[in-house]
């Protein structure tokens, strides 16, 4: 059917009357924002939730960035470089809309950069809200401002631009169908204060320690922590007397803790009673949503002397979940691993002592991660469980510990388990299966054993001692069951014995798991070149007992060879541990409490 | 003999990872002696704090490539300040801590064009491999340090209180003359340290 004459004038008039409230809705959504103003590596407008805006009262603006990919804009500590954006509103002048203005924060993100040094902000796409007053008189609110703003990469720009608004004023807010979903979504982002989340409480101390360091301790309870990647982060707002070191945390009971290292600025400057501090803890979880809280407290020092006294009601179930925590580390991938085919192995041999002496290094190991973790609190590290991820050099230690069962399992190395054909004599070996068995085990991170280390830590070196003895038994307690009734050689095994080493070479991989769980631990500590040389180290470390291996098994004697390729092996084993602290990105703590501590009990 | 050289690896990893968790202390602090250094300048020359003892040092932590050190080069807000206190025996020194392998590292034949430019007459120091920073604890370019007579660090921070120089100079705070103003005078600078602003150090 062909249109007649009237139809094509109706729908061309049609059309047109599209057009024009097609213009119209494109010019009231303009209205709702100023032009973008763009440059290479961001575009940045300020928006409005309003097609119509209110005459008086508050008004919820937005300050809105959307930037090239690796390139951020800041937080109001914009950390070590760089620094937050400004905005200045005309309030004086003629059409001035708003008499008041506050840019507001979302909550940020970390950027590790070359250097141990840190920047706070945000990439992608951020929008900053802002709160204002408006006042306005006549027909059309008007906002004029001037933006100054740094957006970095590796190298930084600055940018400054006017800011220009125009949108109509009614009695009644409009809202505007494409910014007012922006910025509802940016308000509704931003932290807030504790008093606005029932049951959520925040808290700080702050510990002074040699040469005017000091240790924040700050305590959030009452909100769960989001799980990782996402996880718990305090920001601190910038401080006169203090740079602030990464924070890092534990979970104390039902509460967070975080441990904030602080270098002074001023060398020798007495703490005062209370010091004045704000942060942002982000990363929360209340009443099922996410959330960030903020606070801004004057935080009362802590004098080590006056630490809360032990409470010894606590120890013995503190002692039991310790124990028990120690029997299920037995069950993560890699001290299975080695637990089977030793636990296999010794349920044959007739002998206390090979048991016995795997539980003694299970033991010596524990008693010495007792004093290593109560030097290390000491020191200002949060020692708790968990913690030893957050160290490059301690991850990557466990990460070779876990490399050497691997290749000791797929035969490549000789010890601890002896491979086919080689004598099994020997307690030096089963005293090192000991000593790597806590290693294999700390990689995991298992919450029963999180209040019973944290409790130890804060409690002093018997305390500690006490704990890591119940680990230890816990671990050690399938070996100290063949102690106390050893096996016999007659004992049947439950499997054909053309199975064991296949059985040996697929428990390699999960002993293997446990390095790649610590490499992926690791890649949140250390620079992303950093973590492919540490890779590089522990793949020229297999390399090295593979070598070894072939000469082993042609039977080639050739022992400056074997020796020069064992020295490569452990050469690489080293490298990995030295990477990983050349490459950290997190800052070492500084400042000893420990040494004040010492001091203050007239110790040198 | 296995079992023992497999002790022994363990114990040296041991070792290895006990001594690579040594904690460090805080540098660059107001109050602290000035970290030792000897650094070659622009024209191969090296230099050394030693041969400024019982002098004011201001140290500039410096990146042509970074807009805030270039706007001050254009602006010649250090260089006025060197030539202004230099008549009273204040040496100026620039370190470059921008590692060699950075896009925005400069040979010393660039280096010398862009002070030449902006005409730069105080000394610039290459740092590349960035130790010095490191010991001075240098954040940002720029990141000043004034040394005072004692050899010890009497101010720490940025150069004035308008990151974007959004104002005419004389109505910028210039942290640093009132710190060479307070060190003439024999008193502590007030402020003694301030944040620092501008591009993170290429290290």
């Amino acid at each position: 059917m062909t249109p007649t004459r009237n139809q094509r004038l109706s729908s061309a008039l049609a059309a047109l009357l599209l057009g024009v409230l097609g213009m119209a809705g494109a010019g009231a959504a303009r209205a709702a924002s100023s032009a973008w103003q763009e440059n290479p590596q961001s575009r940045v407008r300020l928006i409005t939730p309003y097609q119509t805006a209110p005459r008086q009262g508050e008004l919820r603006l937005g300050l809105q960035f959307k930037l090239s990919p690796g390139w951020h804009v800041y937080w109001k500590n914009s950390g070590d470089a760089g620094f937050a954006p400004v905005v200045t509103f005309e309030k004086n002048g003629l059409n001035a809309g708003i008499t008041q203005a506050e840019l507001l924060w979302p909550p940020p993100h970390r950027f590790d950069l070359p250097g141990n040094l840190v920047a706070f902000g945000y990439e992608d796409e951020v929008v900053y809200p802002v709160r204002a007053t408006a006042q306005a008189t006549g027909d059309r609110l008007e906002i004029a401002a001037t933006l100054d703003y740094l957006v970095c990469e590796v190298d930084c720009v600055p940018y400054r631009y006017d800011l220009r608004l125009s949108q109509p004023l009614g009695d009644s807010a409009v809202p505007d169908p494409a910014t007012a979903p922006l910025i509802e979504r940016a308000w509704a982002s931003l932290p807030v204060t504790a008093d606005r989340l029932p049951g959520v409480s925040t808290r700080g101390t702050i510990e002074p320690g040699p040469e005017g360091s000091a240790l924040l301790k700050v305590w959030v309870a009452g909100a769960e922590a989001a799980p990782a990647p996402d996880g718990p982060q305090l920001f601190l707002e910038a401080h006169e007397q203090f740079d602030a070191d990464r924070p890092r945390h534990r979970q104390e009971g039902k509460e967070l803790l975080f441990f904030v290292p602080l270098r002074p600025r001023q060398v020798n400057q007495e703490l005062p009673a209370s010091t004045p501090f704000a942060w942002t803890v982000t990363g929360l979880r209340h009443a099922g949503r996410p959330v960030s809280l903020e606070a801004r407290q004057d935080v009362p020092r802590q004098d080590l002397e006056a630490a809360p006294p032990v409470a010894p009601g606590h120890l013995p179930s503190m002692l039991l979940l310790a124990f028990l925590g120690g029997l299920l580390l037995n069950l993560t991938p890699s001290v299975l691993a080695l637990l089977v085919p030793a636990w296999l192995e010794l349920r044959t041999a007739p002998s206390r002592s090979a048991p016995a002496a795997v539980a003694a290094g299970i033991l010596a190991l524990s008693w010495g991660t007792a004093f290593l973790a109560t030097a290390a609190h000491r020191a200002g590290w949060p020692a708790g469980w968990g913690s030893q991820l957050q160290e490059p050099a301690a991850a990557t230690l466990l990460a070779v510990a876990a490399a050497w069962v691997a290749l000791n399992l797929w035969g490549l190395v000789g010890a601890p388990l002896a491979r086919d054909g080689e004598s099994k004599a020997g307690g030096g070996r089963w005293l090192l299966a000991g000593l790597l068995t806590p290693l294999l085990a700390y990689a995991w991170i298992l919450p029963v054993l999180t209040n019973p280390v944290g409790f130890a830590a804060d409690r002093g070196l018997a305390a500690s001692l006490a704990v890591f003895t119940a680990v230890g038994l816990g671990l050690a307690a399938p070996y100290l069951a063949l102690a106390v009734r050893p096996g016999d050689a007659g004992e049947p095994v439950p499997w054909p014995p053309s199975w064991s080493t296949p059985l040996r070479e697929a428990l390699g991989f999960a002993a293997a798991a446990g390095t790649f769980w610590l490499l992926y631990a690791l890649a949140r500590q250390v620079s992303p070149e950093g973590l492919a040389w540490i890779e590089l180290a522990l793949l020229a470390m297999a390399l090295f007992a593979w070598l070894r291996q072939r000469l082993h098994n042609r039977a080639v004697r050739r022992t400056p060879l074997k020796f020069t390729l064992a020295a490569g092996l452990l050469v690489c084993a080293a490298l990995a541990l030295w990477l990983a602290d050349r490459n950290r990105l997190t800052p070492r703590p500084t400042g000893t409490p420990a040494q004040a501590a010492l001091q203050a009990a007239g110790e040198p | 003999m296995r079992s023992k050289s497999a002790m022994t690896a363990a114990a040296l990893l041991l070792a290895v990872a006990l001594v690579s968790a040594a904690p460090a202390f805080a540098a660059g602090a107001v109050g602290e002696v000035a970290p030792a250094f000897q650094l070659k300048d622009l024209n191969g020359q090296q230099r050394s704090l030693s041969d400024y003892k019982g002098k004011v040092v201001v140290l500039e932590w410096i990146n042509p490539n970074c807009p805030f050190s270039d706007r001050h080069a254009r602006e010649k807000t250090m260089n006025d300040l060197a030539s202004k206190y230099g008549k009273d025996g204040v040496v100026w020194l620039g370190i470059n801590s921008t590692n060699a392998t950075h896009r925005d590292f400069l040979e010393p034949a660039e280096h010398l064009a862009w002070a030449k430019k902006n005409g730069i007459a105080y000394t610039i120091l290459y740092d590349e491999t960035g130790k010095i920073g490191k010991a001075y604890d240098a954040k940002t370019t720029p990141h000043m340090f004034v040394i005072g007579k004692d050899g010890k660090i009497a101010y720490n921070g940025a150069i004035d209180d308008d990151p974007m120089g959004r104002n005419a100079k004389p109505q910028r705070a210039n942290y640093v003359d009132g710190g060479l103003r307070a060190e003439k005078a024999g008193s502590s600078p007030d402020p003694a340290s301030t944040k620092p602003y501008g591009c993170s150090v290429k290290y």
